[in-house]
């Protein structure tokens, strides 16, 4: 990989930089010239009804998804039409919709795919023990399959396997959905306790208002454009976030 | 009682071609999800291969296996590379793939009888000798085909079980989107399956190569048999590959034995059956196999 056009990040400059980033699926827009950033060690949220593009946009971050317009810059390296396989070793890391773990899988062998480009054995030692730590039912049943967990130890394997890839910016797109609400903020308490390892996080969330109790700044994403963004506490108190995505 | 036993011993000799064979298939199937029905032609040639590195360069019969592995997997990579990974891209790839895939079986068939011949090929006096036990006439090339075969089979476990690659492949085969996610490129791990898959065919033939007899039909005669070895077992499961693999060879040994021409009939019959009631094979997980 040639690195001479990268330069290092400066102190200020955003750990994620997305400019005016447009995304197709076939002839329909989903991303329309979508601007946003993540700071080091921020948590930020980007809150929208259904079909409003959230996932387009995590999805086109990671790589997984190509951008038709726009630019995304990590780390001071840009990185928009990367696959996604590279795009994971820079340390952009995603949690997907849905959990998607490798349900015949063991719970240890999930781990180990997220480890899966990392040479680095003590390091993958390490966090395997912390991964462990922070989620002991993981450690408990980590020779039985996947898809014999419950929904709530599920969402802990699909964070954790995230983890074993060393992330510096976590993308978590609908981490709460399907998950009772005592699981909803035992998610939001791992969250935090992710970011406070210094790990920055932008959080895609329906439920608004999980995200925007988490995060330090939100962006409402409306049928692909970037309507209001600002700090959570503004937002929170804002007529028109109360009324469409607060409920009252 | 020793006919019996005789005939088990022949259908172990036999099945564990087929657990090699359908290990391959399954591998590709699950892995790459590309209907690969040119397989039987890569088994073909890894015989054809390995007889005639020691029929006519007189060389040592593992030299003539080794070349058969490497050559069967140069030829799978090659296949991959040249004709399935655009393939792969397209919409309609379920049945393109297919096509493609009969190209590749035609072109290897015809290719056998140009450059081999018509006349079957046998390789004699790689291992000789025979004795007898309890009335089973246990001849040592059969008894060395079995010693290898399950080396080959517990290595592949070992690789597909315990190794980063292994892991690597059960991901891409569980969903390659989310194994590209963590860093696993999911054209790679097609590209290495193809060659494996292609090459355990290709070490099947050269196993088979000294204790029967080889003939141009061979990989033609074996396809639907592989086939419905990894239905019975399960397309996605290694294990049922190997218990299918075994319990097939047994059906036709017996079959073959009692009801002669009848024994296919009869085994597309017991399959069918447990199809029916098993859609998934007997360890399999899934059924929307490229689809």
């Amino acid at each position: 990989m040639d690195d001479s056009d990268d330069r290092p990040l400066a102190a200020g400059d955003p750990l994620l930089a997305v400019k005016d980033l447009t995304v197709y699926y076939g002839k329909a827009l989903a991303l329309d010239r979508v601007s946003l950033h993540v700071n080091q060690g921020e948590i930020v949220s980007i809150v929208g009804a259904n079909g409003a593009g959230k996932s387009t946009a995590i999805r086109t971050i990671s790589g997984s998804k190509q951008p038709s317009a726009g630019e995304i810059w990590f780390d001071g390296r840009r990185i928009d039409g990367m696959p996604p396989y590279d795009v994971v070793r820079l340390g952009i890391v995603q949690v997907p919709a849905g959990r998607q773990i490798f349900q015949t899988m063991s719970v240890l062998d999930n781990l180990k795919v997220g480890a899966h480009r990392r040479k680095d054995r003590e390091g993958i030692k390490r966090d395997l023990d912390s991964v462990y730590e922070h989620f002991p039912i993981l450690k408990e049943k980590r020779n039985q399959a996947g898809g014999e967990l419950s929904g709530g130890q599920q969402q802990m394997l699909a964070v954790g396997r995230a983890l074993m890839a060393d992330p510096k910016l976590l993308l978590m797109d609908e981490p709460s959905i399907g998950l009772s609400p005592i699981l909803v903020a035992e998610v939001g308490k791992i969250i935090k306790d992710i970011n406070s390892r210094g790990i920055s996080i932008l959080l895609v969330e329906q439920n608004a208002r999980m995200a925007l109790r988490l995060a330090s700044r939100a962006y409402i994403l409306e049928i692909g454009r970037i309507g209001l963004h600002g700090k959570c506490d503004d937002l929170i108190d804002n007529d028109e976030v109360k009324r469409c995505y607060l409920g009252g | 009682m020793s006919v019996i036993m005789q005939l088990a011993f022949d259908g172990l000799t036999i099945g564990l071609i087929y657990v090699i064979l359908a290990a391959g298939l399954v591998l590709i199937l699950s892995v790459t999800e590309i209907f690969f029905v040119a397989y039987g032609q890569f088994y073909m040639w890894g015989a054809y291969i390995t007889w005639y590195v020691v029929d006519r360069f007189q060389l040592n019969y593992f030299a003539g296996l080794a070349v058969a592995i490497v050559a069967t997997l140069v030829f799978g990579l090659a296949g991959y590379l040249l004709i399935f990974m655009r393939m792969q891209r397209m919409e309609n790839r379920f049945l393109i793939t297919i096509t493609g895939a009969l190209g590749i079986s035609l072109i290897l068939a015809q290719a056998v009888l140009v450059v081999f011949g018509t006349q079957p090929k046998s390789i004699p006096g790689v291992f000789t000798g025979a004795f007898d036990v309890g009335g089973v006439h246990i001849e040592v090339k059969k008894l060395a085909l079995i010693g290898m075969g399950i080396l080959v089979t517990l290595a592949l476990f070992w690789i597909y079980e315990r190794t980063r690659v292994g892991r690597a492949m059960r991901a891409v085969a569980l969903n390659a989107d989310v194994a590209a996610l963590y860093g696993i490129n999911p054209r790679f791990v097609y590209l290495l399956t193809m060659g494996i898959g292609c090459a355990l065919a290709g070490l099947a033939g050269g196993l088979l190569a000294p204790a029967y007899n080889l003939s141009s039909g061979m990989g033609n005669n074996v396809i639907a048999s592989v086939l419905l070895m990894t239905m019975l077992g399960g397309m996605d499961s290694l294990l049922g590959a190997v218990v299918g693999g075994l319990i097939v060879g047994q059906i036709l040994s017996f079959g073959q034995y009692y009801t002669g021409q009848m024994s296919v009939v009869y085994l597309f019959l017991f399959i069918g059956l447990v199809i029916y009631f098993r859609p998934n094979g007997l360890l399999g997980h899934r059924t929307d196999m490229g689809v």
